[in-house]
């Protein structure tokens, strides 16, 4: 396993010269990198169940709130400090998707995806309704003031926050492609019937997923929340972060390690840099970008790299990255 | 009014209402059904393309003075060719992809659509007032709307045409063999990718319509888009996916429960009816409630 460790190796110096870089940025360069490393942990989180599962939820934003809502309850409510709240919000996520789950995880394809966009419109009306959350009005995390509260710590720490969170991630996805679990989901996503037979316990293994998308999902949406320090149902399940997970693990690479970090950095920072310019024409631009993006890449960027994920150990022999692209949409096209 | 209206007489306008109003989402569902069916493809675009061409009816008639009728036959006809060249130029791109692939595509061009549309239009509620708008029968007691039964006549002729359009043309029936094998389907001869535009523009047509009639009898701006496309879901998992004629019972169905959950229900939980009556389908029985889903052998290779 040497060239495993090297990796890790390689991924932690990474990490750590990001670290140390972001106190040189600018203030508006670092928000930039901020939500970069946010859609990184998320695109991860979808990649799990929407990628080696092959489930794409397009429900993902629920459980992103559930986690925010769930620290802005215990910090406001309860009277926890924000550190407590944080891995108590990320369990209370995973927990959530262990319960809706089995039911969701039945359906497969199109009727999977719409099931699970409904979930999470319930979960946001739920949310608006019940009064421990604030409703509509929203919710204030403690941030000063004569309570118990944790003290706003500023952009940068956010920028670190977010980037050990994203390092995390990274770190997760990079062990479950090549655990028995990553093998497992796998199988579910080439053929369910079949891996099924071959003894893999499904149902189990795709909410043990889902649970595991939605930790990652629920921790991010913690660290938003107090960010935010204001939550609202509409910014906390926002269907266009839901839609920003998606197009960026398909554009980067679904079921690939690497492939949601391209995308996300280079979809976050051209939907962030071009809202600088084009105002009128603002929303026009994702849209635009998901129809280009998902067209043109239907296997994502991580398939143009000079050896394909999914390639045997051995190694197919190397195609040129413009014969791959349209590769990609040869294979697809009617 | 003549005295109090009595319990009954409020169920039944409450049938009504929903009968007329589910005739309308029966419109709205019969060509996401069919594109569902046939092409295996949600099309997220499908409440758009009926706001769409709302917009343009009211353009038409209330700006450009075109007589209403005219105005909603251009209408059907532009988001028709609209949908044609969506199909042909994109979602015939990704069409052996998995399905996540088209849904994310249609999802974007909807959302394109929608953005354009409150560029364009701002997103105020608009109504098409016409001579014959506020014209009613009232039997005894029950108020009966001329244009929303006209729009529930429309519902019912047009669903019954395409079935049988389906069943009895040529090119009807070549839009079923694509629906059970597209590449048997191109093996006979059938020009597979003109087929799915074809189907495509004909789900877009049908969209036309159906917002042609919404510019007549209600209220549309860019937000309705959403709504529209989440109850043609809902009626399309209701009625069999690709079953046009379920989707009829399906709209109908849809129509009088939200009707009668207005009249007794809490305003909040209204709302929540769609979602729960697609989730009670979706979970125990996939296949369909009212009808059975077409298509169900289909060979996708």
């Amino acid at each position: 396993m040497e060239k495993t460790g090297r990796r890790w190796l390689a991924g932690s110096a990474a990490t750590i010269a990001l670290a140390a870089g972001g106190a040189a940025l600018p203030s508006q360069p670092l928000g930039t990198a901020t939500s970069v490393l946010l859609f990184v942990t998320l695109a991860q989180s979808w990649n799990i169940i929407g990628g080696f599962a092959g489930y794409p939820s397009f429900g993902q934003v629920a459980f992103f709130g559930v986690g925010g809502y769930c620290a802005a309850v215990l910090t406001a409510q309860v009277g926890f400090s924000f550190w407590a709240a944080l891995p108590a919000s990320a369990a209370f996520a995973a927990a959530f998707a262990a319960v809706v789950g089995p039911p969701l995880l039945r359906l497969r394809g199109n009727a999977f995806s719409i099931a699970t966009l409904g979930m999470a419109a319930g979960t946001r009306e739920l949310v608006a309704i019940l009064g421990v959350t604030g409703g509509g009005a929203g919710l204030t995390v403690p941030t000063f003031g004569p309570g118990p509260h944790t003290a706003y710590p500023g952009a940068l720490a956010f920028y670190w926050a977010y980037l050990a969170l994203a390092a995390v991630s990274l770190a997760v996805v990079a062990w479950l492609s090549a655990s028995r679990f990553g093998l497992a989901l796998r199988a579910i996503r080439a053929d369910e019937t079949a891996a099924e037979s071959a003894g893999v316990a499904t149902t189990r293994t795709k909410v043990a997923a889902l649970a595991l998308s939605a930790l990652l999902a629920g921790t991010a949406g913690a660290l938003f929340a107090f960010q935010q320090v204001v939550v609202f149902p509409d910014s906390m399940f926002d269907i266009t972060t839901t839609t920003l997970m998606v197009v960026i693990v398909v554009v980067g690479g679904r079921g690939t390690v690497a492939g949601p970090v391209v995308g996300a950095v280079v979809f976050e920072t051209l939907v962030t840099e071009l809202h600088l310019f084009a105002s009128r024409l603002d929303p026009l631009i994702l849209p635009a970008l998901i129809v280009v993006g998902v067209v043109l890449l239907p296997d994502g960027v991580a398939h143009l790299l000079p050896v394909p994920p999914g390639a045997g150990r051995g190694g197919t022999p190397r195609a040129r990255p413009r014969a791959v692209l349209l590769d990609a949409v040869r294979r697809y096209r009617l | 009014m003549a005295g109090a209206p009595s319990a009954v007489t409020d169920l039944l306008q409450a049938l009504v209402d929903g009968l007329l109003e589910g005739g309308l989402l029966a419109l709205v569902a019969v060509g996401f059904t069919l594109v569902w069916g046939v092409l295996n493809e949600i099309n997220l675009a499908h409440g758009a393309l009926v706001v769409l061409a709302a917009y343009l009816t009211w353009e038409l008639s209330a700006s450009a003075g075109l007589n209403p009728l005219l105005a909603g036959l251009t209408a059907i006809a532009v988001v028709a060719a609209l949908g044609y060249a969506l199909q042909r130029g994109l979602l015939n791109l990704v069409a052996r992809a998995p399905v996540l692939l088209p849904l994310l595509v249609t999802f974007g061009a909807g959302l394109l659509l929608r953005d354009a549309m409150v560029a364009a239009f701002s997103s105020d509620d608009r109504t098409l007032v016409t001579a014959y708008s506020l014209s009613a029968f009232r039997v005894g007691g029950v108020y009966l709307p001329v244009l929303r039964l006209w729009s529930l006549v429309l519902a019912v002729t047009l669903t019954t045409g395409v079935a049988l359009g389906l069943r009895h043309t040529r090119h009807g029936m070549a839009i079923r063999a694509v629906g059970m094998d597209r590449d048997a389907a191109r093996l006979v001869g059938i020009p597979v990718r003109h087929v799915y535009a074809l189907t495509f523009a004909a789900g877009a047509a049908l969209a036309g319509a159906a917002g042609a009639m919404v510019a007549a009898v209600g209220t549309f701006s860019p937000v309705s888009t959403d709504v529209y496309t989440l109850e043609s879901f809902v009626i399309a998992v209701v009625g069999g996916i690709g079953n046009t004629s379920g989707a009829l019972a399906g709209g109908l169905a849809l129509g009088v429960l939200e009707a009668l959950a207005g009249q007794y229900l809490p305003g909040e939980l209204v709302s929540a009816i769609a979602f729960a009556v697609l989730l009670l389908a979706l979970v125990l029985r996939p296949q369909g409630i009212v009808g059975r889903a077409r298509y169900s052998a289909r060979v996708d290779r």
